[in-house]
This record gives structure tokens, sequence and C-alpha cells, in this order.
């Protein structure tokens, strides 16, 4: 049966869509707010809020946000933070979650256990003891302690995600490759592995945005600027230029403006992976 | 020379699984469960050795004016803002399923925040929720002439907590849209034909199978909301630094405070236990209680 369209049903629609933007201001708003504030000389920030003037467009406050922040350094320290424990978890949870299906033993069901029960513990609860193994191991301020706190305090999940796909990929399409005399390294890589791309997929999504907008792991383990990623840095600034709103909102508009520009681009696959991610977990 | 082979391939399975289980084991397991032995000794920083002293730091917990606050707002928090995200999200999420020219562009709209940092959203609401009158939203109330309004929305000890909710909600209602509208893509269509032909309305329609069938996805949401309500902190970091006194401050606040600033390692361990331990709670009676109504679906 197809639903008969009469007009006031239309009417009804187009009146919905109308509300559903209106609504969409409240999002809108804020970043509109924000993005004016940026494009006008400082003065006016203050006394004009919301009252914008082509005339006096001005990009000044962008190149000087762009160095107060040491913009390039810290996008660089968020990029192979982000970069690095992407990768890592993805090459560290497929792998042993493809071990952990293919060797169905009392030891690796316990594992498997143990990976899944521990999803629902906060990550609070590590971090004091955290601190000192930190410590001892040279990894406080350092972008590698970063890169290691983010793998492992979500390989559980990653794990749990690969563990439930992999499961249902038949055994009987590695065995071809097992008689061959192939290792179980050589199986995993060229067999399982590209088999398992819309988990990685959703892996990907879901870990970057998650890495790039951390803040916590970098305010417990940086210290110095150095190290600073963007949210870090945003954070020292807010405290340094505390009210002068015209120097801080650039910086918050560089601080979203690559996740922006990801979401824009990436945004069927940040929704597919979302669904994915959360429906299994 | 078979037994030989068989040993290699083992060998070569616990290789994959290895690095996983050790950084697992190092980063995340050891540290937790040291926490958990801590949180029963007198354990600091200053000292060379400690010594057991029972459930005394539990004891204390719970005589901890501060903690107890602490406490209260993050369940206020993590209830509120799970509450409020999933009411707007899902007449939000049906009416983004209807047949709309511009449906895509609005979910598109509506889910942006979500990919932003909480610690910047955070800082860009506390320049509009500013009490100064130069804030964004005290400035438009002055402008349509709403002064009795009231405006310290972050100052204020009884208003504090309600914008930084409203804030969160902001931010996590796309996100929980998203998960609904997912669902509501997998209820068959001939549901709707049915009730239509018994005579129900649109809004009974909506009650006996919309709402009912969306069982799985509000588990989904309600639970993640509330387990990261738990765990809230840049925002309200962002937003109030857990002021104005400590009325918006979280069990994390908490954490880092009694574990860094003051170096009771101890004692903030033994808030760690507490917050996994209601943190378990309330997962389990919820998805008791969802599972319940995912069952009643058939």
């Amino acid at each position: 049966m197809r639903r008969t369209s009469s007009k006031s049903s239309r009417g009804g629609t187009i009146l919905l869509e109308l509300g559903l933007w209106v609504a969409a201001l409240i999002v809108l708003i804020p970043f509109y707010y924000l993005i004016i504030n940026t494009l006008k000389p400082p003065a006016d920030v203050v006394a004009r809020p919301m009252s914008f003037d082509l005339k006096s467009l001005s990009f000044g406050a962008y190149t000087k946000a762009f160095h107060d922040m040491k913009y390039g350094h810290v996008f660089l320290n968020n990029l192979i933070t982000t970069a690095g424990a992407v990768i890592l978890i993805v090459l560290i949870g497929s792998s042993a979650a493809y071990t952990l299906v293919r060797r169905n033993t009392k030891f690796h069901r316990l594992v498997y256990y143990l990976f899944i029960s521990s999803i629902i513990v906060p990550f609070q609860m590590a971090i004091v003891p955290l601190f000192k193994i930190f410590v001892k191991m040279h990894l406080m301020n350092t972008l590698l302690g970063v890169i290691l706190v983010f793998v492992f305090t979500n390989i559980a999940f990653v794990v749990f995600l690969y563990y439930s796909f992999i499961r249902t990929i038949p055994y009987q399409l590695e065995e071809a490759a097992k008689i061959d005399g192939a290792s179980v390294f050589r199986t995993f890589v060229s067999i399982c592995f590209p088999l398992l791309w819309p988990v990685t997929g959703t892996v990907i999504i879901i870990q970057s945005v998650a890495f790039w907008n951390d803040f916590f792991v970098q305010i417990l383990f940086i210290v110095s600027p150095k190290y600073f990623t963007i949210t870090r840095m945003i954070y020292a600034n807010v405290g340094i230029f505390s009210t002068d709103w015209s120097a801080l909102l650039p910086m918050f508009v560089l601080g979203m403006l690559p996740i922006l520009i990801f979401y824009v681009f990436m945004q069927k696959s940040i929704i597919s992976g979302i669904t994915a991610g959360s429906v299994k977990g | 020379m078979f037994k030989r082979e068989k040993i290699k391939v083992t060998l070569q399975y616990e290789l994959l699984l290895l690095p996983a289980l050790i950084g697992f084991v190092i980063f995340f397991l050891y540290p937790s469960i040291q926490s958990i032995f801590y949180s029963f000794t007198n354990y600091s920083v200053n000292k060379l050795d400690y010594s057991f002293v029972g459930l005394r730091n539990y004891v204390n917990v719970f005589k901890d004016e501060h903690v107890i606050a602490s406490i209260k707002n993050t369940v206020y928090f993590a209830v509120c803002s799970t509450l409020l995200q999933n009411v707007l999200a899902i007449p939000l999420a049906v009416a983004l399923n209807a047949k709309l020219k511009t449906k895509f562009l609005l979910r598109m709209v509506y889910f942006m925040p979500w990919c932003f940092s909480g610690l910047i959203i955070g800082f860009l609401w506390s320049f509009i929720l500013s009490s100064s009158d130069d804030g964004l939203l005290n400035h438009l109330i002055h402008q349509l002439g709403i002064g009795f309004l009231p405006n310290n929305w972050l100052g204020d000890p009884s208003l504090a907590m309600k914008s930084v909710i409203f804030v969160a909600v902001w931010q996590t209602t796309g996100w929980a849209m998203i998960i609904y509208l997912a669902n509501l893509q997998s209820i068959p269509a001939e549901l709707y034909e049915s009730v239509k032909i018994d005579g129900a309305g649109k809004f009974q329609a909506f009650w006996h199978i919309t709402f009912k069938f969306l069982a799985p996805a509000m588990t989904i949401n309600v639970l993640l909301s509330t387990i990261g309500g738990f765990k809230v902190y840049d925002q309200i970091l962002a937003l109030t630094n857990g002021g104005p006194g400590y009325a918006t401050e979280s069990i994390t606040f908490s954490i880092m405070n009694y574990g860094f600033s003051e170096n009771k390692y101890a004692y903030a361990s033994a808030l760690s236990v507490v917050m996994l331990v209601v943190i378990l709670l309330i997962s389990l009676v919820q998805l008791r209680f969802f599972s319940k109504r995912e069952d009643n679906i058939a």
C-alpha cells in the first residue's frame, strides 16, 4: 500500500521540516556566535557579540591564535598520538581477537571474559597506580606513554568488536592456506584481516574521534608544553588569556577545525561506524 | 616431527595474543587491582611503607561532605542528562525518519556537536553563559527586554548544575538520535499498516509500536549515557571548574583532587572503587529493567 499524500499531510511535513530547522538553530547559533566573533576587530567582540559587519572583516585574530597556540606543533602531536594509537589498536586488537576465536581453550575463554568484563570498569580506577607505573617506566611526559594508555584502556572493547565478527568467518576459508603450509601469521594477515574491514572501519572512526578529542590522559601524564596536544594547549591558554575572549575564540575554532573537516567528509562512515559500534557494544 | 609442528602453531597463535594481553595487564588490569588493594591501606606517596587499615578509607568516604556532594552531583548529572537526552532524541529521530527534503542535512547538523572535544564545547558555552553582561545569553536577554530571567547561569549554585546538564544534553542528543534512527529503520512497516486498519491514531501507533520497538536502542543509549555521565570531567572542568564552591564537582574531580593534589593515594583509590561499584550497580539494574522490555517485543 502506498501512503496517500493529501494536501494537508504535505503541509504538515513542510511545517515539521520548518520546526526542525528552528530547533536546529539551538545547535547552530553557538557556532555562528563563535565564528563571527573571530572575524571582527577585538573591541567589537565584547561590545557587540551578535553583530557582524562584512566591512570590518579581519583574519588578524587567526594569525595571532595560530602563533599563540603553536598550532603546527600541537597539531602534529595530536596527529602522532591519534594515528599511532589507532594503528596499534587495530593491529593488536584484531590479532588478539583472532587467537581468542581460533584457540578455544579454557585459558583463552578466561582471557576473553577478562577483556569483556573490564569494559565497564572506568579508567579512573587505574589512574593513581598508573601514575606510579609511568614514573617507573619513564613514560611520564612522553607521546609514547599517551599512545600506550589510549591503546590499552580501549583494547578490551576493540577485541570484543573483532571477536564477535571473526566468529562469523568460517574456518574453512583458512584451511586451504594452512594445508599449503602458510604460517598462522601469514594466514591471519592475508586471509582473515582483509575480511575484517567493516569492523576495522568502525574501530578507526570511533577511536580516532575519541583519541583526537581526549583531554583527560593529557592532563594526567603530560606536563611539558613540548608534548601538548590541541585540547591541552587550549586548556593552558584559557589559563593564560583568561578573559581575553577575542584571543581565545579563534583558538576554539582552530581546535575544532580538523574534526569538522573529518566530519564533513566522513559523515556517512562516522554515523554508520557509531551505530555499528554501539549496537554491538 | 609432527608434535614439533603443533607446538610451533600454538606458539604462533599465542604470539598474536601476547601484545594485547601484556599491555592490558600492565596498563589497565594491574593498576585497577592495585587500586582495590590500596583502598584498604593507608598508602601515600609521602610514606615509605604502609599498613592495612581495613575499611577506614571507605568509612571516611561516607563521612566526607565534600565527597558525598561529588557523588550526589555525579548521580544527579548522570540521571538527568540521560533522561533529557532520550526524551529529546526519540521524537527527533522519529521526525527525521519522515520523508523530509532536508533530512540528511538536518541529521548532520544535530549530530555535529558530538564530534567535538567536550573541553572546547565546555569553554565555548562558558563564554555564552558567562555571568557578565557580555555573555551572549545575557546580552540577548537584555536586548529582548526580559531582564527578569536569571542570569548567573554558571555562578549561582542552584543553577550551575542545570546549566552543565544542558550543555551535556546539547552535545550528546544527536548521538542518541543516530542510534534511535538506526533502530527505527529496522521496524517492519507492515506493523504500522495493521494498526492503521485497526483504526489507531498516530499517537497510538507511536506508543504501541515505535516506542515499544525502540527498546534495544533505548537500552544502549541509557546504559552508555549513564556510564559516560558517571565519568564526566572535561566539560565540567571547562564550564565551571567544579564551582561555585563544589556545586558541580563530579567524582572524578574528587579522585583527581585527593590522588594528585593532596597525595592521598589510598583514599583516592577507595573513591575509585566506590565509583566502580556505583557504575556496576546502576548498569545491572538498568540491564535487568531494559532487557525485560526487549523481551516484550515478540
